[in-house]
């Protein structure tokens, strides 16, 4: 792979991630995931493939190490193998060692997360994608499928990076040819995979972003409660009257779950197949007779999860060794518990403070891959990571459904490897 | 395609390639996954919270209590000391194996003795034997070394060793003299400096240990001194009255014939006399201590006799496996909780099968090292590390606390280690050039 010194500071940095986060943060999520993941029972609320993965690193090591080491060193070694083809192994090195330790990557890394999953094994699949030996490129399709299965909108990322970095033996139109046969296979390989492994099915595009959809098309359109009480009908409606007003004095675009999961929310989770049924119907109708509410919006979700100024933007950093809402409790029930180390006591307060700060402002990172795709255009890696960052951001402004650091953490990967990427080829051209 | 021949072949050349340094990190990090994050007893747990709070006491060895409590800033709970502990075992023993066999089958047999049953089921546990272990071998290995830094690396081990079991210090007198260079002549002056450097080490971990300790329990007079005192007053059915001590029950003081559990002595309904507390009830049970000794030898020797066949796994086999993460209402406040994995369920009950075998007796290690010792004379690192295995036994005659497995493991392991090295040793090209 490299020198004895790169080597060395790959492993020092993949150490470094893992001292911080040891053994490794769980959220509500993540939580969740670990007891399907132990069960053998799989929703798929979440990827049922990350946690059949869980399910197998288990049977090696319980708990979140096991995740936390493959995340953080699929995502080490990944941004070193890329920056070593244009940089000596040993700049590669410190260089990728200093983009995972960049904190908004370093601690969205540091948690049990379907996005930081997905980030390490994409990131590791770019580097072997554009192999030129078979067996890699095949490894680099295999990670790219597996990063794809992690996250609804992982197509987005995919897309870019197999269309313009995978590198088979053919040139041109074949290998574009080849190329979007493998990004269909992959894409549609982690789809059934995902749909193959659930035991249940949670329908989380109704229970979620449908209904606070809903909700902001109720505050911003002009229709009365009559009109929004039809269109509403059959849906999980906690009180049929005064729709309107109550969107209107709840709307928290930062935090919409306030609509699903508090007493006065517009919405209660839908219970049944019929009122799943008529969120459907009520969405699509709605969307269609209030299109400028709908991107309304979807603009200020969108405002809030790029944490433009002005916005409400905090808490970007999750530190927490068992869900915060239930510390104890969700200790109890995962069987697991960890306390901090004396360097993280120290390191925690740090990275909540810069939780709050300009370095997790997803904007920012969009406006610089915007500026640096006009740069690499000449280069297909460095192109494919930033239009990747890019698109993915995109499809979040319709799919989020609620404004969170994690879901940008590809943008700031792609921003930051594209862009040294960019940076190393200007300075040594190849 | 490849047919599975040339695939097997491969697969044989890639592991010829791995270098010894790859197979000790992966055999570690292999004997770590066997028992991650590493198994706790209740005292283990007790020392964590010790070492977590900073508040020391002597009931549990304050050095070791030391250690953990600085392996603590980098990660929190006991897999620091496991990685600790194992590391030190496994590169230690590299280290030492190294100058009798080839580097590839010095780490080979290095990692495969740590992963033996009977030396790894104590080594998966936080206990200061453990530990002790692994800096011994530590020691041993750095003491080797020609370079100064590593002789003094070796003195710290050898510190840690002490601070871990005092009693260790007359053990390491063998391992204190391979820090000699082989030029320096007599045999006694040779000894006189080993047993310099052992009671230089010996003292400094003393020293250290008094330094940290917040709260002076006793804790090492009590568990030996309460059962040398009842267990021979019983054998010689002789009451004592014991002046500056309280006895609880003076008539329970007698019952029965022995004694082998300090704290069972001390504590709980059925206790025979109050732990001591003070300066003055320390110097009392010292003078019961050497009186039963000096008045009833016979009973006193009788008593540390049955002690020892018990220690030796001849007269009360006992259960020598502790496997368990801790219990949980007791980790509650110090945040560590922890599950098997597949892996390591399938080990346990590999290694409690072996522990059915007399491959958990200490009295089959104790006459393995008889061979042990005549076959590697001629190897003083091997004869060294056997040596001390064996008069670390031979102390806990006269100074074990309790009947416990853990207090024979180093010489277990000790002979495991020299009797598998020359047994590849046997083969030319397995041996060191």
């Amino acid at each position: 792979m490299a020198d004895g010194g790169a080597r060395a500071i790959v492993a020092a940095g993949v150490a470094g991630i893992i001292v911080y986060a040891f053994p490794g943060y769980l959220s509500t999520d993540s939580i969740d995931q670990l007891a399907q993941a132990r069960a053998g029972e799989y929703g798929d609320w979440h990827p049922p493939v990350m946690a059949a993965l869980w399910h197998g690193v288990e049977i090696v090591v319980t708990g979140p190490l096991g995740m936390l080491v493959l995340q953080v060193t699929c995502f080490v070694v990944g941004a070193y193998l890329l920056l070593a083809r244009v940089l000596a192994p040993r700049t590669a090195a410190l260089v990728a060692v200093a983009i995972a330790w960049l904190p908004p990557i370093a601690c969205e890394l540091a948690v049990i997360w379907k996005d930081s999953q997905m980030a390490g094994y994409a990131l590791l699949g770019v580097a072997f994608v554009g192999d030129s030996r078979r067996g890699a490129r095949a490894a680099g399709l295999v990670l790219l499928g597996l990063a794809s299965a992690m996250r609804y909108n992982a197509a987005a990322l995919t897309l870019p990076i197999v269309l313009l970095a995978y590198a088979p033996p053919v040139h041109g139109a074949r290998r574009l040819a080849i190329a979007t046969v493998m990004w269909v296979a992959i894409t549609g390989g982690a789809a059934a995979a995902n749909r193959l492994l659930a035991d249940r099915h949670e329908h989380p595009w109704q229970q979620s972003v449908a209904m606070m959809d809903l909700a902001g098309i109720a505050r911003w359109s002009h229709a009365d409660d009559r009109e929004l009480a039809a269109a509403l009908e059959g849906t999980p409606l906690r009180d049929a009257s005064q729709i309107r007003e109550r969107a209107q004095a709840r709307y928290r675009p930062h935090w919409m779950w306030s609509e699903i999961w508090d007493d006065g929310g517009l919405f209660r989770p839908a219970r049944d197949d019929t009122e799943l049924d008529a969120i459907t119907r009520a969405w699509r109708e709605l969307v269609v007779a209030y299109p400028r509410a709908y991107l309304h919006h979807r603009w200020r979700m969108t405002r809030e999860l790029l944490q433009v100024p002005g916005t409400y933007a905090s808490d970007s950093a999750y530190v927490w060794f068992t869900d915060v809402q239930d510390l104890a409790g969700s200790a109890r029930r995962s069987k697991h518990d960890a306390a901090p180390s004396r360097v993280q006591q120290l390191l925690q307060p740090a990275a909540l403070w810069l939780g709050d700060s300009v370095w997790f402002a997803p904007w920012w990172y969009a406006v610089l891959s915007l500026v640096m795709l006009v740069f690499a255009r000449r280069d297909r890696t460095a192109f494919a990571l930033l239009a990747g960052g890019v698109l993915c951001e995109l499809t979040l402004c319709f799919a989020a459904p609620t404004p969170d650091a994690r879901y940008s953490l590809w943008l700031f990967v792609a921003t930051a490897v594209g862009g040294a990427l960019v940076v190393a080829r200007r300075v040594r051209p190849a | 395609m490849m047919d599975l021949r040339e695939r097997a072949n491969r697969v044989r050349a890639w592991l010829a390639a791995r270098t010894p340094r790859q197979l000790l990190l992966a055999g570690w990090v292999t004997c770590i996954l066997l028992c991650y994050p590493g198994y706790l007893s209740f005292d283990s747990i007790e020392q964590l919270g010790q070492a977590r709070s900073g508040h020391f006491t002597d009931a549990y060895a304050p050095v070791m209590t030391g250690v953990w409590s600085l392996c603590e800033w980098i990660f929190a709970g006991p897999f620091p000391m496991l990685a600790l502990q194992t590391g030190l075992f496994v590169f230690g023993a590299y280290g030492v194996l190294k100058r009798a066999l080839s580097p590839r089958a010095a780490a080979v047999v290095a990692v495969g003795v740590l992963a033996a049953p009977p030396v790894f089921a104590p080594m998966a546990v936080i206990w200061p034997d453990s530990l002790m272990a692994g800096a011994l071998l530590a020691a041993a290995a750095a003491l080797l070394d020609e370079r100064r830094a590593m002789k003094a690396a070796g003195a710290v081990a050898l510190v840690i060793a002490g601070g871990c079991r005092p009693e260790v210090a007359p053990a390491t007198i063998p391992l204190a003299m391979l820090a000699l260079p082989a030029s320096l002549s007599g045999r006694l002056r040779r000894a006189g400096l080993a047993v310099a450097l052992v009671v230089a080490c010996s003292g400094v971990a003393r020293l250290v240990g008094w330094i940290l300790v917040d709260d002076d329990t006793y804790a090492w007079q009590q568990r030996l001194e309460w059962i040398d005192v009842v267990g021979t007053l019983r054998r010689a059915h002789a009451d004592d009255p014991m002046p500056g001590l309280t006895v609880v029950d003076r008539a329970r003081l007698l019952e029965g014939h022995d004694a082998y559990d300090a704290y069972v002595l001390t504590h709980g309904p059925k206790r025979v006399a109050e732990p001591i507390a003070d300066d003055a009830q320390s110097e009392a049970l010292s003078a019961a201590w050497h009186a039963a000794i000096a008045d009833h030898f016979g009973a006193y020797a009788t008593h540390r006799g049955e002690l020892m066949l018990r220690q030796l796994g001849i007269t009360h086999p006992w259960l020598p496996v502790f496997d368990d993460f801790g219990d949980p209402d007791h980790l509650m406040l110090l945040h560590h909780r922890a599950t098997p994995s597949d892996l390591e369920i399938a080990w346990r009950a590999i290694v409690h099968v072996v522990a059915l075998t007399p491959l958990f007796r200490p009295l089959l290690y104790v006459l393995l090292a008889i061979p042990a010792i005549v076959l590697a004379r001629r190897r003083r690192e091997l004869l060294a590390l056997v040596a001390s295995g064996v008069m670390y036994e031979i102390i806990q005659l006269p100074l074990a606390s309790s009947v416990d497995y853990r207090f024979s493991h180093w010489l277990v392991a000790t002979v495991w280690l020299v009797l598998v090295a020359l047994a590849v040793a046997r083969k030319p090209a397995w041996r060191a050039s």
